[in-house]
């Protein structure tokens, strides 16, 4: 959040939701519960929770998280796997059980949705990933042939020292104009990160903190947008064992 | 190194003057930065706050510096940037020297210029009933001395394109002159100007006369640094004062008090209601040609009276407090249009500001708060930080109440200090010594109505720019600018409702330096600006042939060759182009055609530079080109140019 949306080469536990196939970096299990109020609009909240498991190669991720409100709420549930194929290329996959819920009278219809991901690091300052969500155009009804809209990005991230990454992305949703962000994270001290990033989706800023103890991490972001003002999201995250992160 | 900073500033027409100058000074008289202190530091436009502490730390931590490549060591600093830097300083003592007549008899730098351009073509407003009164020749002269940053005089004149030439009001001839006597730096007084000088304190919210950087390509310009008193040398007609200023120096404290009276173009009409004579508006270019302008210059008395106190720590923090009061001798009047409502209407204002800047680590926190008596605010804050070797990032807030109406105040803003907030943020990445990243982007929010904008409204512009240079003689870059803004669409109803206009602008730039004499530099851009579904594009090309043989050889010649096809004047495409000293050039490109220019420089002996210089557009799309009374019969426009320049 906090990186302006450019978080396709990240490898944490929120891989699932970003590129599946970071996860093939993580090399331990981890849990995380994140809770966003998208520029303080009544009704478009996001609640979600994700966990990961290494096995074998790779890890196996679960998650769910719902968004919005008893009028309209779209939630999901989905199992992930991402392992290496080398070491400069991982891949991924995921699947996910979309309910979308449209107020009293409406009623809901489910869809399964998957999406490809894929992460390729040429040398240890650079990462590339791509990611195709829901390339299957799965269909949500019938009627006037509505589908889920298909998405692909592209991203890289640079590390060039030990302080600072630096990451920019590009989004198009078939329904959407094409969205460029880009973020920044930048550690302070060791247990201290800062983070900032742009997004053109909805000229937007944001601003976050990371705090990092032990296994504990917290995450805190302010978004603000041109039009559509201020917002706010935390996540909670918590590693089980501590045999080092490879990020 | 001069084409760096304009390139920096490629948007505008765009008075480089004062900084050419600068430049040119330390070129020929480089900077011992063995003893410069902060303020003449901040000026070498190479160098950021950061590098420049870095630079005072290391000196005071180990004495004088030995070498050139000893500030490799320092932080911030790497080859690239010594190579760039080393011909404007030099390393001498460290000893702070007291000043001797005889040192500035000895060591003092007198310069003379004479210059003159016109159009070969007849313009249609020659000759005519309402149309120049003057010849189309234009005549520039001045005479500087100056003894390194503590003592400067000189004289300037000009006489532009179709201004008469002596008559009524003009005894020495010239419609534009200027003069000053400044001295800086001598024990306690910190800066004395008598005549025309230039003010500017703090971040530019509350007084800022003379050149500022906007936002650009460089990121860490987006913090100002203030000079605070410097004479005036450049022939712009406006950015200046005229009267004396006195600025004295008590260890970490500095107090400046400033007074300017003289009288400035304007439209001064009747107010019908009261009776008496109101301003309608201020004339700000400075063109005396037409019988109007002539009517209108110096129309109404202004009389400027400010001051300002700072505290300085040798830390870099610093503090400030700056009032100006501005007083015209007639009440202003603007039209009663919805987007001037908030136009001040008083004949005098008082603006006070506090400004403030501190380093905490890597972290520089700079900004400046003002208030206009009895009318509104204004504030702009920022933060440049130096994350690692090599990467930096900027970030600026700034918000000016639509009733915060100071002509004076120059701060970073889109559109004026007034009636605006926005946000900033801007990234500068150093991969390795070959590549590196910049951009910026800002977004910015108008609350109230603007010039032909009916309605609130908002804006966005980015840029971002890759260079690559693989060895030292080659570089190239490429960069892509985005803006988009609010504008009246084209069909009226009752109010025009607001449409986007954006434009976009992708760049490929080449340098190629074969050998010690030839350089060669070129380009090719487009652009597209887009307004209610509609496209406009532009293309220009240009290759630039520099040929330069060191010192034995005495001429130096530059040539260029552009074509263009820019299809509205909204995509219009700008190239600095070079020019004989001290003058810029950067002009728009657009419509279709060519266009070359041909420099010759010739040093006839140690301390007398004559330089010519023609340029030529060749239109292919129309049979004349201009409007009004600049248009030109032909499909061309032809300018000549000499100069001559004695230095002492």
């Amino acid at each position: 959040m906090a990186v302006g949306g450019a978080s396709l080469t990240i490898s944490d536990v929120w891989s699932g939701a970003n590129n599946i196939a970071a996860l093939a970096e993580l090399r331990s299990a981890e849990i995380g519960a994140a809770y966003a109020h998208h520029f303080f609009l009544p009704g478009v909240l996001n609640a979600s929770f994700a966990s990961v498991f290494p096995l074998g190669g790779g890890s196996f991720a679960l998650s769910a998280g719902s968004l919005g409100y008893h009028g309209y709420t779209d939630s999901h549930i989905g199992i992930g796997y991402g392992r290496s194929l080398s070491n400069v290329f991982d891949l991924g996959a995921q699947v996910n059980a979309i309910r979308l819920n449209i107020g009293p009278g409406y009623g809901s219809k489910t869809a399964l949705v998957g999406s490809i991901g894929a992460l390729f690091m040429p040398n240890e300052h650079l990462r590339l990933g791509v990611l195709v969500y829901n390339p299957t155009r799965t269909s949500l009804a019938a009627f006037g042939d509505e589908r889920i809209p298909t998405r692909f990005s592209v991203g890289a991230s640079r590390q060039g020292g030990d302080k600072v990454t630096l990451m920019a992305q590009l989004d198009k949703d078939l329904q959407y104009p094409i969205n460029v962000s880009a973020g920044l994270e930048y550690q302070l001290l060791d247990q201290l990160l800062l983070r900032t990033g742009v997004s053109t989706k909805n000229r937007s800023f944001a601003f976050g903190v990371g705090l990092k103890r032990k296994a504990w991490a917290l995450d805190l972001t302010q978004h603000w947008g041109q039009r559509l003002g201020f917002g706010a999201a935390c996540s909670f995250g918590y590693r089980f064992s501590s045999k080092g992160r490879s990020k | 190194m001069l084409e760096l900073i304009a390139e920096r500033q490629e948007t505008e027409e765009f008075d480089l003057t004062t900084v050419l100058d600068q430049v040119q000074y330390l070129y020929e008289h480089p900077l011992n930065i063995n003893r410069a202190d902060r303020l003449q530091l901040q000026f070498l436009p190479f160098l950021d706050d950061f590098q420049v502490q870095a630079l005072l730390d290391h000196r005071k931590n180990t004495g004088r510096i030995l070498s050139m490549y000893e500030l490799q060591g320092v932080e911030g600093f790497d080859l690239r940037q010594i190579e760039i830097m080393a011909p404007f300083v030099r390393l001498g003592s460290n000893e702070v020297g007291v000043l001797k007549w005889s040192q500035v008899k000895s060591g003092g730098a007198q310069e003379a210029i004479l210059r003159t351009d016109r159009f070969l073509e007849r313009q249609r407003g020659y000759g005519i009933d309402n149309g120049y009164v003057g010849r189309p020749e234009r005549l520039y002269a001045r005479y500087r001395f100056r003894y390194a940053d503590h003592i400067s005089a000189g004289v300037t004149l000009e006489k532009d394109a179709g201004e008469p030439f002596g008559g009524p009001g003009l005894p020495l001839g010239f419609d534009h002159q200027s003069g000053h006597i400044y001295v800086a730096n001598v024990g306690h007084l910190h800066q004395l100007a008598m005549g025309d000088f230039q003010a500017q304190f703090g971040q530019g919210l509350t007084q800022w006369s003379g050149m500022a950087f906007g936002r650009s390509g460089d990121i860490m310009r987006i913090k100002r640094s203030a000079r605070g008193i410097v004479p005036f040398t450049s022939a712009d007609e406006n950015a200046f004062l005229r009267g004396g200023a006195l600025g004295l120096r008590f260890d970490a404290f500095d107090v400046t008090a400033f007074m300017s009276k003289k009288r400035v173009d304007a439209n001064v009409d009747i107010d019908t209601i009261k009776g008496e004579e109101a301003v309608r508006s201020f004339q700000r270019s400075g063109l005396h040609a037409t019988r109007s302008q002539i009517d209108s210059k110096d129309a109404v008395g202004e009389t400027i009276i400010g001051g300002h106190a700072r505290y300085q720590h040798s830390s870099g923090g610093e503090f400030g407090f700056t009032s100006i009061y501005t007083g015209y001798q007639w009440p202003l009047l603007p039209p009663e249009k919805p987007y001037q409502r908030f136009s001040s209407r008083s004949r005098d204002l008082l603006v006070s500001g506090f400004d403030y800047q501190c380093m905490y680590r890597n972290f520089l926190f700079f900004g400046e708060a003002s208030l206009q008596w009895g009318a509104g605010v204004g504030t702009v804050n920022g933060v440049l930080v130096s994350l690692e070797k090599g990467v930096g990032i900027s970030l600026l807030h700034r918000y000016y109440a639509a009733s915060y109406q100071v002509p004076m105040a120059s701060p970073i803003a889109e559109g004026g200090a007034s009636n605006e907030r926005g946000i900033y943020l801007g990234l500068n990445s150093k991969f390795n010594d070959r590549w590196s990243l910049n951009g910026f982007i800002d977004l910015f929010t108008f609350p109230w109505l603007r010039y032909r904008v009916d309605a609130p409204s908002d804006g966005l512009e980015a840029m971002v720019q890759l260079s690559y240079r693989p060895n030292r003689s080659w570089s190239i870059y490429s960069r892509i600018r985005f803006e988009t803004k609010g504008m009246n669409g084209s069909q009226a109803s009752v109010t025009y409702p607001i449409s986007e206009r954006s434009k976009t602008s992708c760049r490929l730039h080449w340098q190629c330096d074969m050998g010690e004499s030839l350089s060669l530099r070129g380009r090719i851009e487009w652009s597209v600006y887009t307004h209610s579904e509609q496209y406009d594009r532009g293309m220009l090309l240009y290759q630039d042939v520099i040929w330069k043989p060191p010192f034995p050889v005495n001429y130096s010649l530059k040539i260029r060759f552009a074509v263009f096809d820019v299809e509205d004047y909204s995509a219009r495409l700008y190239a600095y182009e070079h020019d004989v000293l001290y003058a810029s050039s950067v002009p728009a490109y657009y419509g279709r055609g060519c266009r070359f220019y041909l420099l010759y420089s010739h040093s006839v002996s140690k301390w007398c530079t004559m330089s010519a210089r023609i340029a030529q557009t060749y239109y292919s799309d129309r049979l004349s080109n201009g409007s009004g009374l600049g248009e030109v019969s032909f499909p061309r426009r032809t300018q000549v140019k000499l100069q001559i320049r004695f230095k002492l």
